[in-house]
């Protein structure tokens, strides 16, 4: 058949699956992949697209038959990249062919057949190869993860989860935080997904039988069974998929949307998550408590509010009150986890606070985590030790109770005093005797606390998920809760009500005893917040009193889904920044992993590297075993001494698409990180040949102009342009290679051919601009531009590039801190001038006299002596620039407006208004400034103008900062590790 | 919503936890068992007192004596800690590692037998099983044990596990005790630890193991310090927390020199090095303890009198089935075909004498 043959015949077949599919109500797209053509058929369709071309520019009459080749293409898709691949199997498609005619194509054929459209920012990005792969379908390299993701949530599956693939799709999307880029962006386009997913699960069921064809759907079938573990994965997922299809209403899929109309709609909906942290008492010595917060999973916020999930998992989370460091990215995702508080969190604090600012989030985390509102909270102390809080002011005979207040307590001597390790509140110690006396009452009084009353409530059998004793309690979604209810008094009736038009229960129990409890069986209950009334009367019907009654509050939430691997509540505690970092971070250090756990014992490490995922690796190692705890610093430079030493190491990684760090310990469990290439429009990768290296640009993006520039080692500020071709020979210097297209840019440093010594030696060159804000401006401009770039594997392109990040460095701080700084700066680095000497170029501030009481004039060796720059060195970073926000108030360095802290704004020399940032933020972006210029935008945004003046204002302070960082590198002893700039000067990204 | 017996309780939850409520009841080890794994599913990490506390609590109403209940729970929740379905660590709080210990939930994990007999290991989130619903329905439930056996000689268990995302442990992983050493050499051992730490003075809540009592009855040879002169297996009272176990030297009743067991490093509990360490100073002295082995029908019983580590306990859990035992503290049974290479290990690496047969 020739290529017009098939485009008639295939033309037929879309129409026809158009017409089929626009009867269901949800209009459900086509794709290009769904052509119904058996194998041969492909092939046979394939052959006569690349005769076609090899003499003639493709054809609108053959539009059809092209999108299916470029959508067949599209499914073998892993990554890599698509146009490569499209242009070596489809011969003289790059003298014929163009790119935007794919793009055209595929437009007139959504037009035509209703066909799917790519959507989500990700299409934006990629936009012309967005098209063949949405209509792929599910590329072969995702099929395994959807399988897999499919597994995980099964349990989690409804009926009404399969009614709207969108709502299934956003319900996988809120699950695939942490999986591969590309998956992420597959799952962009939710209703395209859900449509996938249920197809998958339910194909052949009644109402299902027309979301993909049959012939496709088969065929990603089969390609997903090819591996065991996809093969079991969706085998399993079926299976609950089946049987739960036929439940409604207990879910996450019962009707609910994911965009609430009203604002009270979303707090409601907050409240229902079960998302509220929960404040712990722990004895820890003589009449001692230490306060901790357990803060929830917050991975239920991402099925309700996919719009809060790059906040979630991109930005680290502050806890209210606690002292330690922030959470990594991503940490609130995986489980409940315990931070101890110092201060105790003030009433507006919002308990969780997410770096970057989300009005949105901030505005549903009001209706749950925040402190309960007032001045009193009451723990109960249990069997345990530990106090709980109990929401009711409530207490019990014989029990015992901490109550905590931000106010002063009137002395009582039935209340001890307890100390917390907490600021902010006081606390007694109430050991509430089983009879209360008078005094007792008068004292509970006084406390605002009542007496619990006689009826009594619990979980009966097993223990809810959680029962704060007085009432209040969680449980799954896939259980039965049972309750126990118990009275001190004699009753004749017990009622049972959940909400007036609820289920209810009467019971006359004239038989039952004061004290012997009831059990009571509640129906099954959907996902949220129920309160059950339980009253219970004495006397005849007609003259019945209430002698007790109680509310109870039950969420329902759903099960987290297991997933292999590490956990919050297992032994072995691995920590990420990011959560899912790509392997360019991994391997040039910018991303920080911890591994904590028993201390002592060791965990094996090996490291695996592939060029396509899912083939045999083409690197392996183990390296030496790490012992617990194991810190960033440890692992940064674990990895540099045993992995990227190895001679093959960077190699390996430049031909890897993938590499997987599996952390072991028998019983403690097995951790694997993996780590994909980033996945972006336009990016370089560098291959060796014999004469030397060359930088190949893999161009995925849409189309636009595009610039190619090398800047060498030599002379880092002068960008030499380069044809626009896509591979380039470099030199045997090699260079900084950046390409521009559009809005994408990439660049990457390419390594020097070293042969002998001589060819290690390299002196950057960078000419002094005029001390204007812009010349600064520019020198951070280029410094962030080799910050950025990429390395190769070969570790002398991170020594040339820390090389060069240090010469634009002293060209900037010989900017802001003058001539003489410069100069003795730079005798500094040739090694000329030792740190004593340059410690004397940082001038006594004006306003000693002030600061000290008119004591007499600072001597230059005061600032900052020997032995407390030693000790900084080794101190961690936050505690060094808390040291150095220290000392510069002490002699007052700031200035003025950074000083005062103050709210004015006023114009600077450049007419931006100014407003003036804490004492706090000018030290740190001062010490963020001295040792790593390049990164500074990214940590500052639009404040860096504003910081580069105050540090003008305050050069005292500018050198200062410099002389700091530059005393830390010099006292660690140690050479900077990957993603430093200075030692011990690694800053969180 | 309706009324429940205490009995269709029982019934209800024993269900609920995959359990046949014919033959269970939450009293059962087999429900006790499922319903700390349960607690543990929501409450890890948490202090053994806490899970303790969230078994025994919902049991009021339904059990005639919580106390009774509570006691078993406890001896439960050992048994599951030996045999690794929670793992008791220090907690770590920021990185640094503090004196407080805390179970931790075991990685679902399971250990193949050479039989092809699968141990399975280690407590998921919310109670989720990872399993499939078919291989969920053939668990065997013995004691606080779980097992799975082929269904055929072609079934392939491991490869089956490993695919579904479980955790396989290496049999020698599982069952791996210290390296082999006569009872003599363990002592000196701990003996040289000890003389290399500095004098202790007052040891608050110290209670010592007395070499010097009979050794068939474990709890009898607790005692306070009086007189005594040597060294010995003792526990130390913590502010808010459990006993830690530790190897101390006194002089007429007064601490002189002390070491906290587990010596850092190791991968045994305190317990497990601190009874161990009982079984050689016993066997060193000429009094060691004791074992019985009973026929039972195509079986034999065997019965232990003070405790053993939990890689001893391990083998047992993996062979044998624990059965209750009178005047003993614990006791499995195991296939006849096992016993003499039980005996030998006992011996050797636990430096135990057996009871002969008839002897009461």
């Amino acid at each position: 058949m020739d290529l017009a043959g098939w485009n008639e015949r295939l033309s037929l077949h879309f129409a026809s699956l158009r017409d089929v599919r626009a009867d269901r109500e949800t209009h459900l797209p086509i794709f290009a992949l769904e052509h119904g053509l058996s194998d041969v058929e492909v092939r046979e369709l394939s052959e006569a697209v690349r005769v076609h071309v090899r003499h003639a520019p493709p054809a609108r009459e053959h539009a059809v038959a092209w999108i299916v080749y470029a959508a067949e293409i599209g499914y073998g898709y892993a990554g890599d990249e698509y146009w490569q691949t499209f242009e070596a199997k489809t011969p003289g498609w790059t003298r014929n062919g163009e790119r935007d005619w794919i793009r055209d194509a595929f437009v007139a054929f959504r037009k035509r057949f209703e066909a799917a459209s790519p959507s989500g920012p990700w299409a934006g990005k990629f936009s012309i190869i967005a098209w063949p792969i949405t209509h792929a379908i599910l590329p072969r390299d995702l099929q395994q993860q959807l399988a897999r993701i499919l597994y995980d949530l099964r349990h989690s599956f409804s009926a009404e989860l399969f009614d709207e693939p969108q709502r299934l799709g956003d319900f996988i999307a809120a699950q695939s935080w942490n999986t591969s880029a590309r998956f992420r962006n597959l799952v962009q386009a939710p209703a395209l997904v859900g449509q996938i997913a249920a197809a998958l699960l339910l194909q052949g069921r009644e109402g299902f039988k027309t979301l993909l064809h049959p012939m496709t759907l088969k065929r990603i079938g089969d390609d997903v069974d090819r591996e065991r573990r996809g093969r079991d994965w969706l085998r399993g997922a079926r299976r609950a998929a089946e049987e739960r299809a036929k439940i409604r209403g207990l879910t996450i899929g019962r009707p609910t949307k994911t965009t609430f109309d009203r604002r009270d709609e979303a707090r409601a909906e907050v409240e229902r998550l079960g998302i509220e942290p929960r404040l712990v008492l722990r004895p820890i010595e003589d009449s001692r408590w230490e306060v901790s917060l357990e803060i929830p999973d917050l991975s239920h916020l991402l099925l309700r509010f996919p719009q809060v999930r790059d906040v979630l998992t991109e930005s680290r989370c502050t806890v209210a009150g606690a002292a330690g460091r922030p959470l990594a990215r991503g940490r609130c995702l995986y489980g409940p986890q315990r931070v101890a508080l110092s201060r105790w969190p003030r009433p507006e604090d919002i308990l969780l606070k997410f770096e970057r600012a989300d009005l949105q989030l901030e505005f549903l985390l009001r209706a749950e985590c925040m402190l309960r509102p007032g001045t009193t909270w009451l723990f109960k102390v249990a069997s345990d030790g530990l106090a709980y809080e109990s929401r009711g002011m409530r207490v019990r005979a014989d029990s015992k109770y901490v109550l905590v207040s931000t106010d002063s307590y009137a002395s009582s001597p039935l209340a001890r005093g307890v100390e917390l390790t907490c600021e902010g509140v006081r606390a007694v110690l109430l050991d509430v005797p089983s009879a209360l006396t008078q005094e007792w009452e008068q004292a509970l009084r006084q406390f605002q606390l009542t007496q619990a009353k006689s009826i009594e409530v619990w979980p009966a059998g097993l223990a809810a998920v959680a029962w704060d004793g007085e009432g209040h309690g969680e449980w799954l979604a896939s259980e039965t809760p049972t309750l126990a209810i118990c009275s001190d008094h004699p009753i004749d009736e017990l009622t049972i009500a959940m909400g007036e038009r609820g289920p209810s229960l009467s019971l006359a129990l004239t038989d039952t005893p004061p004290g012997e409890p009831i059990f009571v069986e509640l129906p099954p209950l959907p996902v949220g917040l129920h309160k059950f009334s339980v009253a219970a009367r004495s006397g005849s019907a007609a003259g019945s009193a209430v002698i007790g009654d109680l509310d109870v509050i039950m969420r329902v939430r759903e099960a987290r889904p297991w997933s292999a691997g590490v956990t919050t509540h297992g032994p072995l505690d691995v920590e990420l920044d990011p959560a899912t970092p790509s392997l360019e971070q991994l391997w040039e250090g910018k991303a920080a992993l911890a591994v904590r756990g028993p201390a002592g014992r060791q965990v094996r490490c090996r490291v695996r590297m592939f060029v396509h995922g899912g083939e045999a690796p083409s690197f392996e190692r183990q390296l030496p075993a790490v012992t617990l705890p194991l810190d960033s610093d440890e692992w940064t430079l674990h990895f540099e001494r045993h992995l990227k030493q190895d001679k093959d190491a960077p190699q390996a990684y430049d031909h890897a698409q993938l590499c997987e760090v599996e952390f072991s310990a028998d019983e403690l469990g097995i951790f694997t990180l993996r780590c994909e290439r980033e996945f972006t429009p336009l990016r370089w990768a560098l291959r060796r040949d014999t004469s030397g290296f060359i930088a190949r640009l893999h161009d995925d993006a849409g189309g636009g102009e595009l610039a190619v520039e090398r800047y060498s080692f030599e002379q880092p500020t002068i960008g030499e342009h380069l044809p626009r071709a896509t591979e380039h020979r470099a030199p045997r210097t090699g260079g900084l290679y950046v390409a521009t297209m559009g809005e994408f840019r990439t660049s990457m440093v390419v390594p020097p051919i070293v042969k002998d010594f001589a060819d290690l030696r390299c002196e950057p060159r960078i000419e002094t601009p005029a001390r204007t804000d812009k010349s600064i401006s520019w020198l951070v401009s280029l410094a962030r531009l080799w910050g950025d770039a990429r390395l190769s594997g070969d570790l002398i392109a991170g020594t040339r590039q820390r090389l060069v990040g240090r010469a634009l460095a002293r060209r900037i701080w010989s900017l802001l801190g003058g001539d003489h700084w410069g100069r003795k700066e730079d005798e500094y680095a040739r090694g000329d001038l030792g740190l004593r000497e340059l410690r004397r170029a940082i001038p006594q501030p004006a306003r000693q006299h002030q600061g000290y009481g008119g004591r007499e004039a600072l001597l230059a060796d005061q600032l900052l002596p020997h032995e407390v720059l030693k000790r900084l060195a080794d101190a961690p970073l936050h505690e060094r620039g808390a040291a150095f926000v220290d000392f510069a108030s002490k002699l007052q360095l700031f200035p003025e407006s950074g000083r005062l802290g103050g709210t004015a704004a006023r114009s600077s020399p450049l007419g931006v208004v100014r407003r003036p940032q804490s004492s706090t933020w000018v030290a740190e972006f001062a010490l963020r400034m001295a040792s790593d210029p390049g990164a500074v935008e990214a940590w500052g945004g639009n404040k860096v103008e504003e910081g580069v003046l105050q540090l003008r204002e305050a050069p005292t302070l500018a050198r200062a900062a410099r002389f700091v960082v530059l005393a830390v590198d010099q006292h660690r002893q140690s050479h900077p590790v990957a993603g430093e700039l200075y030692a011990g000067w690694r800053w969180p990204s | 919503m309706r009324r429940l017996t205490a009995v269709e309780v029982h019934a209800r939850k024993i269900r609920e936890l995959g359990l046949d409520p014919e033959g269970l009841d939450l009293m059962t080890p087999e429900g006790l068992a499922g319903a700390l794994r349960r607690a543990a599913s929501y409450l890890c990490p948490c202090s053994a007192a806490t899970l303790v506390r969230a078994v025994v609590r919902p049991l009021r109403g339904l059990v005639p004596d919580l106390d009774h209940a509570r006691e078993l729970v406890e001896d439960t929740l050992d048994a599951m800690v030996a045999h690794g379905d929670l793992l008791e660590q220090p907690e770590v709080q920021d990185g640094a590692q503090s004196a407080r210990v805390l179970l931790y939930a075991a990685p679902v994990s399971f250990v193949v037998r050479h039989s092809g007999l699968v141990v399975l290991l280690g407590v998921a989130a919310d109670q989720l099983s990872p399993l499939p619903s078919e291989l969920e329905r053939r668990i065997q439930y013995l004691g606080h044990i779980r097992r799975l056996s082929p269904s055929s000689a072609s079934e392939d268990l491991r490869g089956e596990l490993r695919e579904l995302g479980l955790l396989e442990l290496t049999s020698d992983a599982w069952l791996r005790g210290p390296k082999s050493r006569t009872a003599s050499q363990l002592l000196a051992a701990n003996d040289r630890a000890l003389d290399a730490v500095a004098p202790s003075r007052d040891i608050p809540g110290l209670v010592l193991l007395d070499p010097t009592k009979p050794v068939r009855y474990y709890r009898g040879r607790w005692i306070e310090p009086r007189a005594q002169t040597g060294r010995f297996v003792a526990r130390r009272e913590q502010a808010y927390g459990a006993d830690l176990w530790c190897y101390v030297q006194l002089t007429n009743g007064q601490p002189e020199r002390m070491i906290d067991l587990p010596q850092r490093g190791s991968r045994w509990r305190g317990c497990d090095e601190a009874w161990h360490l009982q079984m050689a100073i016993d066997a060193h002295r000429g009094g060691a303890q004791r074992f019985r082995v009973t026929p039972s029908g195509q079986a034999v019983v065997i019965e232990f009198f003070s405790p053993a580590p939990a890689w001893a306990r391990r083998r047992w859990d993996a062979i044998g089935e624990p059965v209750p035992t009178t005047g003993g503290l614990f006791a499995y049974r195991i296939p006849k075909a096992e016993i003499e290479e039980e005996r030998r290990f006992v011996h050797e690496a636990l430096w135990l004498e057996e009871i002969a047969v008839g002897s009461r």
